[in-house]
């Protein structure tokens, strides 16, 4: 599968692509939310985006809901260093969120399985 | 099913290495940014960019497992954050509170690159910790390492402590755990006082011996001694010990002050659930709860709250008063409507000043009131007060006296709450029955206050080599039931197998020698055994069965058996 990952931290982005790519996928990456829109626009077969919470110009959330006013709709997993309060319209966008700590190889490989298979 | 792969181990790593070497580059960023936002204290933007970089450590840092530092950047995000909603311009209070979690940042920096340099990849320990449990593997056990130079004791220590998932490390000369420590500094150490050349382990020693990567903090260090004169107990005292053991000593008083020190019960943070609509409200309350080591929930609006309270546990539930939808009285009876939160501690938040309004609102079972602006400090001891009574209730509700156990109903009743959050996350879930194999007989022969000590050990050894989310409870005189939630039948039963071999090799002192117990088992699988008394019944027929098939040994039961 294809997917696009977005964070403005390079060594948190390099990590995510680590884990994904050892699982059998092949990565994209963006630094922030403007990047990442042109990409998805650019590249029309991306299967899924991971996105970190807080970047500059956009954060996560924000760029979920512009995508999916593009309408976009493969899944979106959102990744915090926070338990950040989400709306419920916030929510029904995303297709899951994961904290980040030290389980994140893990977690992240296992949502990924689980929001591909609905 | 989730194995990392060697090369994404050590791809891992290498990133790790990476984010060490970045890490002092980036405090420095920080450093710079902090600086120019003093000198432009209006400046949303300069702000927006401290925050993000901090965030960012913090999201990394916990990636990697490096706890504290995590822990400091989220504090000092949570200040940078409340002050970025008041869009007011930070004043002297936030800088110094900033300039000091920054030094505090610098040094886990420190602290960080300086241990890590040199240790064991940090990942090797990380699947311990995961849901997916590995017989032998699941805990990971604290540090201890041991001077000696009496070989047979080091080697039975070794055997002894390793069954209440201690790591140790053994050394018999005092040379040799100096450099290990500089290395690998344990959680205690543990030596004789005295070495074979005569001379008393010197000052010096031990000072460099209590000396951890800069931040002074000092080991613990347990003495073990054929001494037991003045001398040499003042001795201890003034090299700074923390016990003291002539030998020969009993073990079980040896792992009693473990515990004391280690403290391997660090009490759960007390949960409290706000809700309040207004946001700015909450998430000051939220910090202010946070900064006292709670953990903080906030809702904004009434519609979810007994799903949240059901998902969430809290300890505590701090309310407004008035909010659209329900206001506070009504939501306390709603939340009273279900059983199982009658004695949930509900405290009112209001700007109610009305003594009449008030009571009447304690008159529908909330358990106090406290009107808005709150002092944050009488805001923290209001709840604290509450939370540490409620636990002190519970904890003679739910636990046994002598095991500190779970007790009878309180096992079964979390057998029925588990399974239902079993089936909801569609997962499996173990139940073991285990009994001391010949019990009667040690009570008959050495008295009951053996006897006790005894099942104080295995309560003991459960406590410990059982994950936070595993449940024990003492089920009966010398029984024990185990709730083991996520894992399978023969996971289940490979665990408690090796707890049954740890406790086999304690051996009890007692005036007519030593001796040691067994201890057989049964465990029964959800959802093969759909309901809780099901479950119950066929890992006591397991237990049944292992009793016949000769005593210390675990069976697990399938249908049909």
């Amino acid at each position: 599968m294809k997917i696009l990952v977005v964070d403005d931290d390079p060594m948190a982005a390099e990590m995510i692509v680590a884990i994904v790519e050892d699982a059998g996928h092949e990565t994209l990456m963006a630094e922030n939310a403007v990047v990442a829109l042109e990409t998805i626009a650019k590249q029309p077969n991306i299967d899924l985006v991971i996105s970190d919470n807080f970047m500059p110009l956009m954060n996560g959330p924000e760029l979920c809901l512009e995508l999916r006013g593009q309408n976009f709709k493969q899944p979106f997993i959102l990744l915090s260093g926070d338990d950040y309060e989400l709306s419920e319209d916030m929510k029904s966008n995303l297709s899951a969120y994961i904290i980040k700590d030290f389980t994140l190889a893990d977690t992240l490989i296992e949502t990924i399985n689980r929001v591909i298979s609905k | 099913m989730n194995k990392q792969s060697e090369s994404l181990k050590s791809k891992l790593e290498h990133l790790r290495r990476g984010f060490f070497a970045e890490l002092p580059g980036r405090l420095q960023e920080i450093d710079k940014d902090f600086e120019n936002l003093k000198l432009q204290p209006e400046d949303q933007g300069l702000h927006r960019e401290l925050h993000r970089k901090v965030h960012n450590i913090k999201g990394t840092a916990a990636s990697f497992g490096l706890q504290s530092l995590s822990q400091v950047a989220i504090q000092t995000e949570s200040l940078l954050k409340n002050y970025q909603d008041k869009k007011t311009a930070p004043g002297q209070s936030l800088f110094s509170s900033l300039s000091r979690l920054i030094d505090e940042l610098r040094l886990e920096v420190e602290q960080a690159t300086q241990v890590n340099s040199t240790s064991e990849p940090i990942f090797q320990n990380i699947d311990l910790n995961t849901s997916s449990v590995q017989p032998g593997n699941h805990i990971k056990g604290q540090l201890i390492y041991i001077c000696d130079d009496d070989p047979l004791l080091l080697q039975n220590l070794q055997v002894q402590l390793a069954c209440f998932a201690y790591t140790i490390e053994t050394f018999m000369e005092p040379k040799q755990m100096l450099e290990a420590i500089q290395l690998n500094p344990p959680d205690v150490i543990i030596m004789d006082i005295e070495f074979p050349n005569g001379e008393q382990v010197s000052n010096d020693c031990i000072g460099r011996l209590q000396q951890v990567q800069g931040q002074g903090r000092k080991i613990p260090i347990i003495f073990i001694s054929a001494r037991d004169d003045f001398q040499a107990r003042l001795y201890a005292v003034q090299t700074g010990g923390t016990a003291y053991f002539t030998k020969p000593f009993k073990v079980m008083e040896l792992v009693e002050s473990l515990d004391g020190i280690l403290a391997p019960y660090q009490p759960e943070p007390h949960r409290i659930l706000i809700i309040d609509d207004d946001s700015k409200m909450a998430e000051l309350h939220r910090l202010i709860l946070q900064e006292a080591g709670m953990t903080v929930r906030v809702i904004h609006s009434v519609k979810t709250v007994l799903e949240v309270i059901n998902d969430f546990k809290p300890d505590l539930i701090l309310v407004d008063m008035y909010m659209p939808l329900c206001n506070g009285r009504e939501l306390a009876k709603l939340i009273r409507q279900v059983p199982d939160f009658l004695s949930m501690p509900i405290v009112y938040l209001s700007s109610e000043t009305d003594a009449k309004e008030q009571f009447s609102a304690l008159r529908v079972g909330a358990d106090g009131f406290l009107t808005k602006p709150i002092k944050p400090e009488r805001l923290i001891s209001e709840v604290l007060l509450r939370t540490e009574r409620m636990d002190a209730i519970r904890s003679l509700m739910v636990r046994d006296s002598l095991t500190g156990l779970l007790n009878h109903t309180t096992i079964l009743n979390l057998l029925e709450t588990s399974i239902s959050g079993t089936k909801r996350r569609n997962e499996t879930l173990c139940f073991a029955m285990l009994d001391v194999d010949y019990f009667k007989q040690v009570n008959d022969g050495h008295g009951h206050a053996i006897g006790d000590q005894v099942l104080l050990a295995l309560s003991r050894i459960l406590k410990q080599r059982l994950r936070k989310s595993d449940f024990v409870g003492r089920y009966g005189g010398e029984e024990f039931a185990v709730i083991l939630p996520n894992v399978d039948l023969d996971r289940a039963k490979a665990i408690i197998d090796e707890l049954r071999i740890a406790f086999q090799q304690v051996t009890f002192n007692t005036p007519q020698g030593e001796f040691s117990c067994t201890l057989s088992g049964g465990v029964a699988c959800y959802p093969e055994f759909p309901t809780m008394q099901d479950l119950v019944n066929h890992a006591d027929k397991a237990l049944y069965i292992a009793k016949n098939e000769g005593r210390n040994r675990i069976e697990k039961i399938h249908a049909g058996q």
